[in-house]
């Protein structure tokens, strides 16, 4: 016989809100970097969630491929280039359990999770970038022409699927489980905006896979202990934007968070937490401009040699602090703190090949070519590591329980 | 020098994959549903790597003059929402009183990617290989028929008009692009049938008015006079269970006479070409000689210019006929999760002989030009590339709010 639970208390709902969703989805650079929230690898009672952030960031600095903070975006051209960013994050999370009638091992005792995630983003680039962008004297000579400021619009789609491995399989009758693990796998859509002649876009044209495992406990009253370790791997850009300055072949990521959360009594909540990523070597090529190219010799120009370069990974660690508040049951609102304590950027050397006299057809007769110098470049999108702080507002709100479908919210007797 | 530019301008088969795929029927598509919102999430994934000529023949991607194995990569994440109801229950007004009205809007986020080599055979023409962001918002209204049954036999029909707004990214440099930058207007006529209460059929006619497109993208290579066209559309489900069903389905669709293309640019970016910059655009990637090599470095040669005539040029019509075959699993009484393969199994796309001017000095036209020759193109986006290979579909559809 199936009978429908009793009402949710007060403090069961606050946790179940809590609880809810979006732990903020790994991401490159280009795209904000999650910032781990409480309670992520919770089994949640099963129903809708919506979730809803904006998040501001300036990107006036970054770290370079030796780990040092500079006071630009773009440290290997002299002044300071921004690519301040603004995203609009909405995510809608849906806890369930599958086959429940089908009594099939593990699938039909625990719960599920399906998460799909869209965004808006609003950036552009300012500064000695922006004046080489909007500079077309060169446009005639160098495969730097056309070049565009932004790629501001709509984000990538995120969409996660994932199973309670422990911890959830008493969701009938809400008995909460002090430790729970959960793995989760998830696809990037590439269908976000993605201006392939600018240095900044929402999106980034690189389909990507992850798969994370996480870990909830509940050391002690009023406590949220979460740990993950995650790992995502990224499809060929076939078309990397900005001459081929962010990556045809981005390195894997692999990411550790972890967050401690305390209830400080009545509905607020503060979580400290750490983030750290690690990125394999990217990939470039075609490179066919840099916005510090070498000068040639006289009566000459020159371009960059054809080749595969690799820069030397990058990596990020953050930490920061969050305080969340529930406005009634079925909101949280957020404020959250984010400061980068480390990182690296992709930069490589590019070598130039010179060209005489300039503008000739390489291949004609009479237009020569020889070997030119070399220049350090910075690379861009998912390759670049910012060093400014960030800061987000969010809001979740909990679907009602009063289930679309009769079943969920039974227990079976 | 005739043979050289021949071979130069010959070139790219760009396809895009969006249009008809939106409408292909599914299970119940046109049953009388309860009153209620559904949304619907539908992800679509496909690697073009043929496309059919105006001949009806399958090529490879990109042939001749780039090696087979790269691809049109695209994806498309459909967002559908649908309202069954009955605004006119408690009116007088004759029919709608007494017979649910729906309303449908299809918002589209996409992917189209050219790759590898046919990626970089674009940009020496200045445009871009690929395009991501919103598509086209598609709209539609209709009125349910009345239910009827004959003894195993149930079946209803509707009436729906569906507009396409060209609100869609659209980039006139790009050889891809999620919008189409033209309106279409698409009467419909659609039936549901249900045998034995195991048989489930579902079946369409279509026709699609489209409107002009006076910016075409990709150098002219999309149509400006895009052709109207007719779809036809069969689907049929049997139910094992409750939970499970399969279906196989037959969509066909043509257009009523031709593409045409008045706008035609496309064209090498840098120029003036060099004999050798024709053989690196022929021999060397196709890996075969198609032009002597000693033609290729006879200084004698010299450079040259190119130059189309913009038109008008018109192909022969294009044509699609696909076969889907798919599996359902109703979730409660709320959720359907569904996978779908579907398979062209013939065709027809958009290609057309173009003129191009040959000069020794710019700007190029018929006034200063040495000789002519004409190039095969092929057509590009969904108005006029075909696409040969098949397509995966995975589809959540959720009732939010049961009646």
């Amino acid at each position: 016989m199936l009978t429908r639970n009793r009402p949710l208390d007060a403090a069961a709902l606050v946790l179940a809100v809590v609880s809810l969703l979006v732990a903020q989805l790994a991401a490159a650079q280009d795209v904000p970097e999650p910032s781990p929230r409480f309670a992520r690898y919770m089994p949640l009672y099963p129903g809708q969630y919506g979730d809803l952030a904006v998040q501001r960031d300036t990107r006036d600095s970054s770290f370079d491929a030796a780990g040092n903070e500079r006071d630009s975006a773009v440290p290997t051209l002299p002044g300071q280039t921004k690519f301040p960013r603004t995203d609009v994050v909405a995510g809608l999370t849906w806890h369930l359990p599958l086959f429940e009638d089908y009594d099939i091992p593990f699938i039909s005792s625990t719960t599920h999770l399906l998460r799909v995630q869209l965004r808006y983003a609003d950036t552009r680039t300012e500064g000695p970038l922006a004046a080489f962008i909007a500079d077309d004297s060169d446009d005639a000579s160098t495969n730097a022409d056309d070049l565009r400021n932004e790629g501001s619009g709509i984000g990538d789609v995120t969409v996660e699927g994932g199973s309670f491995l422990y911890g959830a399989d008493n969701w009938r009758t809400r008995q909460g489980s002090p430790l729970a693990v959960l793995f989760k796998a998830g696809l990037r859509l590439n269908f976000g905006s993605y201006d392939r002649d600018a240095p900044t876009s929402a999106g980034t044209n690189t389909p990507a896979f992850h798969a994370v495992l996480g870990v909830h406990a509940q050391p002690w009253k009023g406590s949220f202990v979460d740990v993950g370790i995650g790992r995502r791997a990224y499809l060929k850009n076939q078309d990397p934007a900005f001459g081929g300055l962010t990556p045809t072949q981005q390195g894997d990521d692999t990411w550790f968070d972890v967050s401690l959360a305390q209830q400080l009594g009545g509905r607020f909540f503060l979580t400290a937490f750490y983030y750290d990523r690690s990125g394999d070597s990217n990939q470039y090529t075609p490179v066919l401009f840099a916005p510090n190219p070498p000068e040639p010799p006289p009566n000459s120009d020159n371009f960059p040699s054809t080749g595969i370069y690799s820069d030397g990974g990058t990596e990020l660690q953050t930490m920061g602090l969050a305080l969340d508040v529930f406005a009634g049951q079925r909101w949280q609102l957020g404020l959250q703190w984010t400061h980068p304590t480390a990182g690296r950027s992709g930069q490589f050397d590019l070598p130039y090949t010179n060209r005489t006299p300039p503008g000739c057809t390489v291949g004609a007769t009479g237009c020569m070519t020889s070997d030119g110098e070399t220049v350090f470049v910075d690379a861009y999108g998912p390759a670049r590591v910012f060093a400014t702080d960030r800061f987000t507002v969010s809001a979740r709100f909990q679907f009602g329980e009063g289930d679309t479908f009769t079943c969920v919210g039974c227990e079976r007797r | 020098m005739r043979r050289l530019i021949l071979i130069c301008t010959l070139m790219l088969a760009c396809s895009a994959a969006h249009a008809a795929i939106v409408f292909t029927p599914h299970l119940s598509e046109y049953s009388i549903l309860p009153a209620g919102p559904y949304a619907e999430l539908t992800f679509i994934t496909t690697e073009i790597e043929e496309i059919y000529d105006r001949d009806g023949e399958e090529i490879e991607l990109g042939r001749p003059f780039v090696p087979a194995g790269d691809s049109t990569d695209a994806a498309l994440g459909l967002f559908k929402y649908l309202w069954v109801g009955n605004v006119f229950r408690d009116t007088n007004v004759p029919i709608l009183k007494d017979r649910n009205q729906f309303c449908r809007g299809i918002g589209v986020l996409g992917y189209q990617q050219n790759t590898g080599n046919i990626a970089a055979r674009v940009r020496l023409f200045g445009h871009r290989p690929g395009a991501n962001g919103i598509g086209d918002f598609f709209g539609l209204c209709g009125i349910y028929g009345k239910e009827h049954r004959w003894g195993p036999l149930k079946f209803n029909g509707l009436f729906a008009t569906t507009v396409k707004f060209p609100i869609g990214d659209y980039d006139t440099d790009a050889a891809l692009n999620i919008g189409t930058n033209y309106w279409t207007y698409i009467p419909q006529f659609a039936w549901h049938a249900e045998l034995w209460g195991r048989l489930y059929i579902d079946g369409t006619f279509a026709y699609q008015f489209n409107d002009n497109n006076d910016e075409p993208s990709f150098g002219g290579l999309t149509p400006t006079r895009i052709a109207n066209y007719r779809n036809l559309e069969m689907n049929f489900a049997w139910k094992f269970s409750e939970h499970w069903f399969v279906d196989i389905g037959y969509s066909y669709r043509e257009s009523v006479g031709s593409n045409h293309y008045d706008q035609l640019t496309v064209n090498f970016k840098d120029q003036p070409l060099s004999p050798q910059s024709a053989c690196d655009n022929t021999n060397n990637n196709l890996g075969l000689e198609v032009i002597s090599q000693e033609l290729c470095d006879n200084p004698a040669s010299d450079q040259f210019f190119l130059n189309p005539r913009p038109g008008p040029y018109s192909d022969n019509g294009i044509r699609g006929r696909l076969l889907t075959m798919g599996i359902y699993y109703v979730y409660r009484t709320s959720s359907v999760l569904q996978m779908r393969v579907a398979q062209p199994v013939g065709g027809r796309g958009g290609q057309f002989t173009a003129t191009y001017d040959v000069c020794l000095s710019q700007p190029c036209g018929p006034d200063n030009s040495v000789s002519t020759v004409d190039a095969e193109l092929f057509a590009v986006q969904e108005a006029g590339a075909v696409s040969a290979s098949p397509y995966l579909e995975l589809r959540l559809v959720h009732l939010f709010w049961a009646p």
